[in-house]
């Protein structure tokens, strides 16, 4: 089973590219300039093989974990391997050429040199504050309203940085001091990874580290083999369904996936999700795999390091033209909803394969934003915050209350009311749990959240639909569990119309938002005395 | 007649440890140290504290020879981490049961996760005990809804005969207004008399409401278990004859007075940690040195903490368990490895090591009675590293063949390797992963190992030291005299401190000299009030002031020191550049077109307590062969015939070349081949970590 490789220094070796990515991530939220990435934190580093095989990726954003996996079937495209050289970085942020996310989140590629061989490529995704596109209301219908599409191109070369992309880059933001700030803070975590890459060569030689790596690749796609080879053979199907594609709200949108498992060997078959929408609520492929590689990772070992493993064990097949597998140049920018909602889907149906690992639907994401002009001044103010729902239950525990999301888990939260009514004209009046809503079931789903504001300015509310698009199929409950309740919007206690497009609020007004909760898990009348007991004390019920 | 008294001459600290409590004693007279280790008492801590003072005052000593009673305890860290703190309930703003529900999470919970089931921070009160009062003040403190009187006190009526022990109270922007927390503790006085209360603006009257409340619910959780536990304590110690009050040990590496920290029980929570970092500062300042990593290795964890220009890095919050607390902190890094850390296989065939440890019962495998995994201690001793005859000075003698018994089954077999081969795979894993958390305390916040020195202690701080530093780059590592007891020593150098904040927005350009002067003031008086009332004259006291300052635009913070004295307008000039240059450095930018505004005053109140006299050692030749005791192999990837010295017997001034073993009652120094070392005036040792080595 051991191959030739010390086992000491396999796990040395672990360690080190463990540690080099989380480093990585580090130096990235601390160089930049813009709050947006320092605050929210909303970036991923990793580490390839020579051969763009991922090695190891920061752990804190699971929906991220295979973004550096797609590069290896784009990047020849562009660049053949004997093009690069020590100090180039290869900038892009093209879904359809690498990136797995969207237009505002850019990758940075550096390649490493040992003795002037290719031995490896440290990576970096991160959000943007702004590379163009629509600002507020207008909803994209293709690509190129998304903003400033960049295919990979060479930002340094050979050490230098290539100024004419700084140039356009800069000419498309309308922060392009942030911005470049931003870029510049990626390509410096990629120094930083390229140098430890080039220290731990140092250490135990360039070929036994790609010796190790690949070995290392290859423990986490046998224990994935031997996990899948305890789980009962079968097909398994489950789907979800968003609202609509916030352009044509009439027609709600499937994501279906069929799992067939047989022995070591699983499948993901999303081909028959409905065709690709208009609006931006598609998701490209590499996306979408990353929610089948997290909800294995979720049911089988939540301590397995990700990494190329995943993608040698784990097999999808899409059809191009679906949500899942748009053509390229269709709109990818809300991709959220449809991500969280297919790490859903992927979870139950997992979890019919093994119902002790089962867990209800989360609530997905969601956000509200306040958009206002001070009339003195006239400057425009954005109050945007994430906001909570919760996850579903499981076969041993009720659902966590008041988390962003099964694949955001515990990454966002809403922020400070005393921040908030320190610097924008509102006032949050109410901020609660919402009794009751989670997923009635054994166990119950994970409760939402209420929060309302009253707006002392007038505000417009752009608004994706009643909760997060999530309400024709609510978070759904698993054997017998009840699905959550699901949120919405309403402006002084008056719902707002589903198809609303924006919502505008005036002084005085209270605008409150509910949050989608958990789905429950196993028969309500099984719950048990201490179990109601519990809920009693937590306000549950 | 009429006798001479003498003069008090002890110095006493006493750390409580996990598994020890130690107890350290300086002589301020002679200049040396008394020292011993006993077995904590978890159940009863003050039983372990007794006993080790009955060990000192047995030898003839009168109790009234004590100069200061200095203490560090995890009193405070076990009622939380074990959730075994009183029946406490919460007192919030009407609407708002979603604030304690959205924590702010540490690095700590970040990647660790089981993601179906993921754990938030256990809530201490549950949504039932949360009480919710009819009121709500603005963010300038002013009243929007008026305290509704009658309304409250109905809904408080629940805690009379309930048997509460403890009330936090946390209102929305009462940091900028106490009035409605302060109303609200006298009704609750009136239908719970016994019960603690907390109030918000008391314990961290600065803004952000979920830090104010986790804390202020901390605090009172653990509050009277604490005061119950110092009263205690006290009791028995003036019983004995000891009725010097007592300094305790606090998170931020000051001490206080038991009366003063009632108020801020969670400021105990690092107690111990904190008196070791203090100890390693001093030891950095006797050999000169200002910039020092202090690395305490005990049985299952081990922490590091960085010193900076002589003091000890703060931070402004901590991880204490799953939850973050925002009370000042010394920086320290908790690792969970230690000498007790079991290595295994895992179900992918990779070699582990922690974080699971053998703990003292049933301890490593080469203990007597211990248990059958594979533990550091079995790796260390297998390599020859530790005597079996000699471990606690030989209190405890090891089972050398049932480490490598252990290491054979679990580890070497498995692997396909020979159990020395394993043996040192298991310690380079473990000094790996102290390597690599080093590493986030030092270069991922851009600073260069290279420019500190290390302190190791902790019973197997000083056999792995030598070999994480070199992998660090570390040029030099001290060991003190007695690295077994060294936290018990931070404490006998430490200062009383008490840290205060308030939130009090301001544009930086706008707000008066006079404004400022007058709030620093307020705080001021507040520290004279409170320590005036644990005896302290206020001529001792010192006062240090900061100023948190931020652009505009920003979420986050940066403290300013502003100097003591009359605040004149042309200081915000100097604060604004030291602030523009502070952000530099933290973030690579400045933003000089940007407004600054001021978030938070900060405030330390400290007074300063004699230092005790370290007497110098006479030099001594450099020939270390008076302390050899013998030569063993020992392995350094290939063994060695290694010399074997006594620690008690080396002389100030000997040099030593490694590969060396210094052998001493509460440790063992470890010197890698290549590696020098020299024993200083004041009995370091201290080893010149050279050259490079695979």
């Amino acid at each position: 089973m051991t191959g030739k490789i010390d086992p000491i220094v396999l796990e040395l070796i672990q360690s080190k590219v463990t540690s080099i990515v989380e480093e990585m991530r580090v130096v990235l939220f601390h160089s930049g300039y813009s709050t947006v990435l320092r605050e929210s934190e909303d970036g991923s580093a990793g580490l390839l093989d020579s051969r763009l095989r991922t090695i190891a990726v920061s752990k804190k954003l699971p929906l991220h974990f295979g973004s550096f996996s797609e590069i290896a079937q784009h990047l020849p495209r562009y660049y053949q391997t004997e093009e690069l050289e020590e100090g180039d970085v290869i900038l892009f942020n093209d879904p359809y050429s690498g990136n797995v996310t969207h237009p505002p989140d850019t990758v940075t590629l550096m390649p490493v040199f040992v003795n002037g061989a290719l031995v490896a490529y440290s990576a970096t995704l991160a959000h943007k504050p702004d590379l163009g596109g629509p600002r507020g209301l207008t909803a994209p219908k293709d690509l190129w309203e998304e903003g400033l599409v960049i295919p990979p191109l060479k930002y340094f070369v050979r050490g230098e940085v290539n100024r004419e992309v700084e140039r356009l880059v800069a000419a498309n933001s309308r922060i392009p001091v942030e911005t470049l700030g931003d870029l510049r803070g990626q390509v410096a975590a990629c120094r930083v990874g390229a140098r430890r890459a080039q220290d731990l060569c140092a250490r135990f030689g360039a070929e036994t580290v790609a010796e190790g790596c690949a070995e290392l690749m290859r423990r986490v796609a046998m224990r994935l083999s031997d996990a899948l080879k305890e789980m009962p053979d079968g097909t398994h199907e489950a789907e979800g369904v968003i609202d609509h594609d916030m352009i044509d709200l009439d027609r709600p949108r499937r994501v279906h996936v069929a799992v067939a498992k047989r022995a070591d060997e699983i499948l993901f078959d999303f081909s028959g999700s409905d065709e690709q929408a208009r609006g931006a609520i598609n998701a490209v492929p590499g996306l979408i795999k990353n929610t089948c590689y997290f909800g294995l990772m979720a049911i089988v070992d939540a301590n397995l390091p990700f990494n190329h493993g995943f993608v040698d064990v784990v097999k999808t097949r899409f059809r191009e033209g679906t949500i899942v597998c748009p053509r390229p140049g269709a709109a990818v920018s809300s991709y959220v909803p449809l991500a969280y909602l297919t790490s859903d889907v992927v979870l139950k149906a997992l979890g019919e394969f093994w119902p002790e690992r089962a867990v209800g639907s989360a609530g997905g994401g969601g956000a509200i934003r306040l958009i206002g002009t001070a009339p003195k001044s006239g400057k425009a103010w954005v109050l945007m915050e994430l906001l909570d729902t919760a996850l579903g239950a499981t076969s041993t525990q009720d659902g966590v209350s008041l988390i962003h999301g099964t694949l955001g888990v515990g990454q966002f939260r809403p922020g400070p009311i005393e921040i908030h009514e320190t610097e924008f004209p509102v006032r949050i009046v109410r901020f609660d749990v919402r009794p009751d809503s989670g997923g009635p079931g054994k166990f119950r789903g994970g409760l939402g959240c209420t929060r309302e504001y009253q707006v002392f300015e007038d505000v417009m509310l752009p608004f994706r639909g009643k909760g997060e698009l999530r309400s024709k199929v609510p978070p759904w409950g698993v054997f017998g569990g009840e699905p959550g309740r699901i949120g919405n919007l309403f402006v002084n206690g008056v719902e707002v119309p589903a198809k609303s497009r924006e919502v505008h609020a005036k002084v005085g007004d209270v605008v409150r938002v509910d949050m989608n909760a958990g789905g429950g898990y196993g028969d309500p009348l099984e719950r048990d005395a201490l179990r109601l007991q519990i809920s009693y004390l937590r306000f549950e019920i | 007649m009429i006798a001479k008294p003498k003069t008090p001459r002890f110095r006493v600290g006493i750390d409580i440890g996990g598994t020890f409590t130690d107890l350290c004693v300086l002589d301020e007279e002679a200049g040396d140290f008394f020292h011993l280790k006993v077995p904590s008492t978890p159940k009863d801590l003050t039983r372990g504290v007794m006993e080790s003072v009955e060990a000192f005052l047995g030898e003839d000593r009168s109790p009234d020879d004590a100069t200061f009673l200095f203490h560090a305890t995890t009193a405070a860290t076990n009622a939380l981490l074990e959730q075994k703190g009183v029946d406490t309930w919460l007192v919030i703003t009407e609407g708002f049961t979603g604030v304690y529900e959205t924590p702010e999470l540490g690095e700590i919970l970040v990647g660790s996760y089981d993601y179906l089931s993921y754990p938030k921070p256990p809530l201490l009160v549950p949504q039932r005990k949360t009480i919710q009062i009819p009121e709500r003040v603005d963010f300038r403190g002013h009243v929007v809804r008026p305290l509704d009187e009658a309304e409250a006190r109905r809904r408080l009526s629940v805690l009379r005969d309930s048997g509460v022990e403890a009330v936090a109270v946390c209102l929305l922007f009462s940091f900028m207004n106490p009035e409605h927390e302060r109303r609200i503790r006298e009704m609750i006085r009136a239908v719970a008399p016994n019960a603690d209360i907390y109030l918000s603006s008391e314990t961290l009257p600065q803004i952000r409401e979920y830090p104010r409340l986790a804390t202020t619910v901390a605090n009172a959780y653990v509050g009277p278990v604490v005061t119950r536990y110092i009263h205690r304590l006290e009791q028995a110690l003036a019983s004995r004859g000891l009725s010097r009050p007592l300094y305790i040990m606090q998170s931020n590496g000051g001490s206080l007075t038991s009366g003063a920290l009632s108020k801020i029980p969670v400021q105990m929570i690092e107690s111990g940690p904190a008196a070791g970092v203090l100890a390693a500062a001093h030891f950095g300042r006797l050999t000169g040195r200002e910039r020092v990593i202090s690395f305490d290795m005990g049985g299952t964890t081990a922490k590091a903490g960085i010193i900076e220009g002589g003091s000890p890095r703060i931070v402004p919050r901590f991880q204490a368990g799953p939850w973050l607390l925002s009370t000042p902190s010394l920086d320290i890094v908790e690792i969970g490895s230690g000498g007790g850390s079991i290595a295994r296989i895992d179900k992918s065939g990779m070699l582990k090591v922690g974080p699971e440890s053998a703990g003292a019962e049933p301890g490593p495998a080469c203990y007597p009675g211990g248990g059958s995994a594979p533990t550091v201690t079995d790796a260390d001793l297998a390599l020859g590293w530790l005597d079996p005859d000699y471990f606690l000075g030989g209190k405890i003698r090891l089972d050398r063949s049932a480490a490598e018994r252990a290491i054979a089954a679990n580890v070497a077999e498995p692997l396909g390797l020979d159990v020395i081969a394993a043996a040192s795979g298991i310690v380079k894993i473990v000094n790996s992963q102290m390597v690599e958390a080093l590493r986030l305390v030092t270069v991922a916040r851009g600073e260069d190992p290279r420019e500190y020195v290390m302190v190791a202690f902790g019973g197997a701080g000083p056999v792995h030291a030598a070999a994480i530093a070199e992998e660090l780059k570390i040029p030099m590592v001290i060991v003190p005299p007695l690295p077994g007891v060294t936290s018990a020593m931070g404490l006998l150098v430490s200062d009383l401190k008490r840290d205060y904040v308030q939130t009090r927005f301001a544009d930086l350009e706008v707000v008066t000299a006079r404004e400022v002067q007058a709030l620093f003031e307020t705080m001021e008086a507040e520290a004279r009030d409170e320590l005036g009332k644990e005896g302290i004259a206020q001529e001792r006291i010192h006062y240090e002031r900061s100023l948190d300052l931020r652009y505009s635009i920003q979420k986050y913070e940066l403290g300013v020191p502003v100097g003591g004295g009359a605040v004149k307008e042309t200081d915000k000039a100097g604060w604004r550049r030291h602030f523009d240059e502070l952000h530099e450095q933290h973030y690579g930018s400045r933003a000089a077109d940007q407004k600054v505004e001021i978030v938070n005053y900060r405030l330390t109140a400290r007074v300063v307590l004699p230092k005790p006299r370290v007497p110098e050692l006479p030099l001594s030749g450099e020939d270390p062969r008076g302390a050899l005791k013998g030569r063993r192999r020992a392995y350094f990837d290939g063994w060695l015939d290694c010399p074997v010295y006594e620690r008690e017997r080396l002389q100030c001034g000997n040099r030593l070349a490694g590969p060396a073993i210094i052998e001493q009652v509460d440790s063992t120094i470890v010197m890698q081949p290549g590696h020098s070392a020299r024993v200083d005036s004041y009995g370091n040792v201290i080893v010149e970590v050279m050259g490079e080595r695979r």
